[in-house]
């Protein structure tokens, strides 16, 4: 007797491949998607801010702040241990260097006998190199001048930068401004000689 | 996802406090003098000027306790400092690494039984071989349970 079924077998329904797991994995992605796309998005909108809203407090901010190459440098004027004041507004035209230093910084004393050499080496291409001491006892930063004398101005902070160029994160931090006074790169901490004539050179 | 909060832990513990201080309590009895052991750790690779520096320029290392009615500091027991040298110093400095045993010895006055937060502050300037931080002065609490003598 020849058997006949009412009705064929369903297929069994085919499961997703990974079932739960893959459902996870689609969801890690899209998250994933979602920083890349909205880091992305606050990159773009930072590069469009204007320069000023960029400089405010933000100037000695970590090395890799992509926002400072092209700022112009907010101005300034600080006093010398004379009393003497130097207005960065009028180093326009010329390539400037600020180095933060202090008295108790150890690793700025090995970079300081560097920048007596460039500035008499670069002088006369117009380098002005100005040493900027965080100290705040100016008997101190007068002391250690006195013992180890460099060849290029020294001005006193007294946190008079803070506004507009923040708190160095560290000790030494170099700005180097082009002759347009716009700001073309930043150092945190003890650089290598060759290196620091290098970023001089890019800009004379 | 793990990457990138691994990469964002990296990155706040560069410009997190090269200093840490372990939070602890202290027990003493009313009318008695303690020692609360305080531990500072600095980070790998840097250190700070010892509370007694060989340069007066340099920022030693000090702990100060505000006042507080019923309690009185009476002394600090620094740890023996480490007589080093850099490359940026021509001789060595007395500076503290790594763990850092601060003892601060306090009397409880009359009346103060119970528990009590102390304010005090750690001002201290650290140092890399490469980079110097800026002098801090951070606030320190100590907890203190005061029981009858």
């Amino acid at each position: 007797m020849t058997e006949t079924s009412s009705s064929t077998p369903t297929p069994a329904t085919p499961t997703p491949a990974g079932g739960k797991a893959g459902n996870w994995i689609i969801i890690g992605v899209v998250l994933i998607a979602g920083l890349i796309y909205i880091a992305k998005n606050r990159r773009d909108a930072a590069n469009q801010r204007p320069a000023n809203q960029n400089a405010v407090g933000e100037i000695l901010l970590p090395a890799d702040n992509p926002r400072l190459a092209g700022i112009p440098a907010p101005d300034f004027t600080l006093k010398q241990l004379d009393g003497t004041p130097i207005h960065l507004a009028d180093l326009k035209g010329k390539v400037v260097v600020l180095d933060f230093w202090a008295s108790w910084c150890g690793p700025c004393k090995i970079e300081m006998p560097w920048w007596s050499d460039l500035q008499n080496k670069y002088r006369a291409q117009g380098l002005v190199i100005l040493g900027v001491s965080e100290d705040d006892s100016d008997n101190d930063v007068k002391n250690y001048l006195q013992a180890n004398p460099v060849s290029y101005q020294v001005v006193l902070d007294h946190s008079t930068l803070t506004n507009t160029y923040g708190s160095p994160e560290g000790l030494p931090t170099t700005l180097f401004i082009k002759r347009d006074g716009t700001f073309a790169a930043r150092v945190l901490g003890l650089e290598d000689r060759n290196e620091l004539e290098n970023h001089i050179k890019k800009i004379l | 996802m793990v990457a990138l909060a691994c990469l964002g832990i990296v990155a706040a513990q560069d410009t997190a406090s090269v200093v840490k201080v372990t939070p602890t309590t202290l027990r003493l009895r009313e009318r008695r003098v303690a020692t609360l052991a305080l531990q500072l750790q600095v980070r790998e690779g840097y250190h700070i000027n010892s509370n007694r520096p060989k340069l007066d320029y340099l920022i030693a290392t000090q702990f100060t306790l505000d006042p507080q009615p019923g309690f009185t500091l009476v002394g600090l027991k620094w740890p023996t400092a480490t007589d080093k040298k850099f490359a940026f110093s021509g001789d060595p400095l007395s500076v503290f690494q790594g763990t850092v045993p601060l003892g601060v010895e306090l009397k409880a006055g009359p009346h103060t039984v119970g528990s009590h937060v102390l304010h005090g502050k750690l001002r201290y300037q650290a140092c890399s071989e490469e980079l110097c931080r800026p002098p801090v002065t951070m606030p320190v609490d100590l907890h203190v349970e005061v029981v009858h003598g």
